[in-house]
């Protein structure tokens, strides 16, 4: 039994009552059914070509055509939400772990056990890689864009990598921003409350001539800290300035061109425990540090299209990305280049064949820290990476079957070739129900901190492995033992072979069901094997050496479920099982057997929302270096996001945002060292968003 | 292990409950938004086409009080946006939106939208099918007015426009009125 099972019976409790207030509001409006849709065909021609045009995208329909686990997070469902950040945005796709350690941190991973320095997870902002070769992760706190300018979020679970390349292990992320002819005219949000403490938000797009359109955005926000179980404050808050523009050209009928671009700055503060080879009371060996990491980042992206023919065309991508990260353990700064040619071509009648080259170079620059625990050789590096892939969809019958096969093939400097090959079969027996199946590998090459990094990641004094008998015991002047993670140059790259199953059935527009069913074999996973002990004269090293010992299999259930059962009420449901025995090998922690995610959108009247967000995630548990066992058990928690919006005119939107609201807090994850495990409390915000 | 007191959650609760009855029970009445789907616009639009073109007698032959309108795309949702057209009068005929697969056949249609959903060897291959033929063919492709379709969506500034090109109508023996051709962006075939 789990010490959160009280506290969740009163969740249930709670649950239950605020669903007979939200059928209360209902009842006061029983004609409300948005049934007074605005006729438009009385309008004139004239009066049509005078009407702003608000449109859906198209991709999103034909990806249901895809033979993969996609899920889409449209624009409606990101305002929808009450989200404010991209992380917690993606609580709503099934197969997910969304975990937010404090305020500014996040671990995020698909199919797999959670960690903030989860490592076989691709984001892409727009076209971009977000995922850090220092550490194999991304940094979520300081990825973010204008989010009412987002057209939507793909996220694949499983394997991506014969498109996208090494490190599309267990998914792939993309967040799309709006093409600039969408965003036309002003748009300002401002708001505040007690953890978004305030933030504000503007955007302008214009047109240049015909065929060209143009936005910038600026942003800014200022979130207060979280606390501590023991309910002291974690003094974690932080700060965040953003800008960026994007242009889009279509400067014949056959090419377009996009460029676009951002900077940011932030300031993020955060209590660290960290370890410290001087021996003090009451701290032990470590010592107590209030860092203020300084972060910031630029980047611009090229995009040329061409159409060669109506059977032909190729995109040439070309971007930079710099980044700065100032922490009391790591001072980093890295510089990437990548540039990116596709091209796609029909073959025939039964062929689509796409085919591309990759070239990128990444630059990184370690500096001394001021604590000094992450040590990297050499300290400064330059890496490139070169690819090329080739697919080829045949459709075996027509709009029935259809075969999809290719590989990549990609040269990095730490395993040399990797070769990443998947066949994908779908099969529409009907055109509203289609299955799809799927095996495919795909490999994570070593980060550089695995590589060429030594981590001090504790000092504990003569651990209880030791204990009285041992012939270090000294109670009086304790012995540091150094618990040290070696990178290993020698390291492969981790493989993955997956299976996956799925299943859409469209019923009509009105009711979906997606499911996919996966078997994932992962081999060569990185794991930190304890060498022998030395014994250095101050203390004991105890080193942990970065091989690839280790492997597991996970399996796991998908479900995603839409539903609009009225006019005035849509569901959509998320739900996910997860079974896997990574945690065997003691490198991550277990994750939640189970997550559930039901979101309820009601249209109370066409000026009126309210929408319920009721999320659940099981118990897990976390690599914890600072605890007896090394883990740090999460208990599961139930908790509920409501939002409630008014529209007094077409242009302005007044909402007021409740988030967590089910218990006073709740720890949803740990970093594996240095912080203390904090809570995610109780949020409300109001906001004004004015568009012009 | 750490357990919190839990505080009194309920006020904020109650608040935002008394704050949905409280501004739902003061709100004035909906405002007309000018703003439109964009499927939902164009299927207004295609209505007032509709209406300003007209067919040559004889093709009303087998369905003499309809007028046939063909919606090419990928799924069926493309339909329920231009359900808002089904059953409108156009003088004394009714309009009838049917929805037509990728793979599907346009025979019968007297108005055929193709989306561009599809792809262009399915988009050319509407087109070669309706060729010379009494169809008012719309389309929403960049180069679609000069490619064999009489009137092509496009957009400026977040607002629909539509280019005609005058010489496919007549091919496709249609005529259709002069004051709409003065609203629209003339495309000179070849």
């Amino acid at each position: 039994m789990r010490s959160g099972t009280g506290k969740n019976f009163q969740g249930v409790k709670k649950y239950k009552l605020l669903c007979a207030l939200a059928s209360l509001v209902l009842l006061q409006h029983p004609t409300v059914s948005g049934a007074e849709e605005q006729d438009l065909t009385g309008l004139s021609i004239e009066e049509l070509m005078g009407l702003k045009v608000t449109s859906v995208s198209k991709k999103v329909q034909n990806l249901s055509d895809s033979a993969a686990a996609i899920f889409v997070i449209t624009n409606d469902d990101l305002r929808k939400s009450g989200v404010t950040n991209i992380p917690d945005a993606l609580r709503m796709v099934p197969g997910i772990n969304v975990a937010r350690i404090d305020s500014n941190k996040w671990a995020v991973n698909s199919r797999s056990a959670n960690s903030r320095f989860a490592d076989k997870l691709l984001v892409m902002i727009d076209g971009r890689s977000v995922y850090t070769p220092t550490y194999s992760g991304v940094y979520w706190e300081v990825q973010d864009v204008m989010l009412e300018d987002i057209d939507r979020i793909e996220v694949i679970r499983g394997p991506g990598a014969t498109l996208w390349g090494a490190n599309a292990v267990n998914g792939v992320i993309n967040i799309i921003t709006r093409h600039a002819a969408d965003t036309l005219g002003g748009l300002v949000s401002l708001g505040g409350g007690n953890q978004e403490q305030a933030f504000a938000g503007a955007r302008y797009g214009t047109s240049f001539g015909e065929n060209s359109y143009g936005r910038f955005y600026a942003k800014g926000f200022a979130r207060d800290e979280f606390q501590y179980p023991t309910g002291e404050d974690a003094d974690d808050d932080w700060d965040m300035a953003r800008g960026g523009f994007r242009l889009d050209s279509s400067l014949t009928t056959k090419d377009s061109f996009t460029l676009h671009g951002d900077i940011y700055s932030g300031n993020i503060d955060q209590q660290m425990t960290v370890p410290s080879s001087v021996w003090s009371l009451p701290g032990g060996f470590s010592s107590f540090i209030e860092d203020d990491t300084n972060v910031s980042g630029k980047n611009m992206v090229a995009l040329w299209e061409h159409v060669l023919s109506s059977e032909s065309k190729f995109t040439l991508q070309a971007y930079y990305d710099g980044t700065k990260r100032n922490e009391a353990f790591v001072k980093e700064e890295r510089d990437s280049f990548d540039v990116e040619l596709q091209h796609l071509i029909k073959v025939g009648e039964r062929n689509d064949v796409v085919w591309g080259a990759r070239y990128r170079s990444s630059h990184d620059d370690f500096s001394p820290a001021d604590v000094s625990i992450v040590t990297m050789d050499p300290d400064s590096l330059q890496d490139s990476l070169y690819s090329v892939f080739l697919q080829d969809e045949i459709m075996l019958a027509r709009d029935r079957f259809w075969l999809t096969l290719g590989s990549k093939l990609e040269h990095n400097d730490y395993t040399g070739f990797e070769f990443q090959p998947s066949v994908r079969l779908r099969w529409a027996p009907q055109s509203n129900h289609k299955l799809w199946t799927s095996v495919s590998r795909a490999v994570r090459t070593p980060s550089r901190v695995e590589d060429d990094g030594t981590v001090l990641a504790a000092i504990m004094p003569f651990p209880d492995s030791f204990g009285p008998s041992s012939p270090f015991y000294n109670p009086l002047t304790p012995v540091p033992v150094m618990i040290q993670m070696l990178g290993n140059n020698d390291l492969e790259a981790e493989k993955l072979t997956a299976y996956e199953l799925g299943y859409r059935f469209l019923v009509s527009h009105d009711f979906s069901l997606d499911a996919a069913l996966f078997y994932n074999d992962y081999d060569k996973l990185r794991k930190f094997e304890p060498q022998d002990t030395a014994f250095t004269g101050t203390g004991i090293v105890q080193t942990k050496l970065a091989t690839n010992s280790g492997s597991a299999a996970s399996k796991g259930l998908e479900l995603a479920l839409a539903w609009q059962t009225t006019d005035w009420l849509k569901l959509d449901l998320a739900y996910s099982y997860l079974d896997s025995n990574m945690e065997l090998d003691r490198q991550v922690g277990e994750e939640p057997q189970y997550q559930a995610s039901l979101r309820g959108f009601i249209n109370l009247r066409d000026d009126l929302d309210l929408n319920i967000w009721l999320r659940y995630v099981g118990s897990a548990s976390a690599v914890y270096l600072l605890s007896q066992n090394g883990l740090y058990t999460i208990d599961e928690y139930a908790t509920c996001d409501l939002r409630l919006a008014w529209r007094p005119v077409a242009e302005i939107e007044l909402s007021l945002v409740g988030q967590n609201l089910l218990d006073g807090g709740h720890v949803e994850f740990v970093q594996e060292t240095f912080t203390l495990p904090t809570e995610v409390g109780r949020a409300v915000y109001g906001k004004l968003t004015y568009k012009f | 292990m750490f357990k919190k007191t839990i505080h009194n959650n309920w006020a904020l609760v109650i608040s935002l409950c008394l704050w949905c009855l409280g501004s739902s029970l003061l709100l004035s009445d909906k405002v007309f938004a000018r703003e439109g789907e964009e499927y939902a616009v164009k299927a207004a639009f295609i209505l007032n086409f509709a209406k300003v073109t007209l067919w040559p007698e004889k093709i009303f032959a087998d369905s003499p009080a309809t007028i046939d309108v063909g919606l090419v795309g990928e799924d069926e949702s493309l339909a329920m946006a231009f359900k808002s057209i089904d059953g409108k009068q156009v003088g004394d005929r009714t309009l009838r939106v049917r929805f037509i697969p990728p793979a599907g056949d346009c025979r019968g249609c007297e108005i055929l939208f193709v989306s561009n959903a599809i792809d262009r060897a399915t988009l050319l291959r509407f087109l070669t099918a309706v060729k010379d033929q009494p169809v008012l063919i719309i389309g929403e492709t960049p180069d679609f007015a000069r490619i064999g379709g009489i009137i092509n969506f496009i957009s400026k500034n977040g607002r629909l426009h539509f280019e005609i090109n005058p010489r496919e109508a007549e091919r496709h023996r249609l005529k259709i009125s002069s004051r709409i051709l003065q609203l629209a962006n003339i495309v000179e075939g070849d």
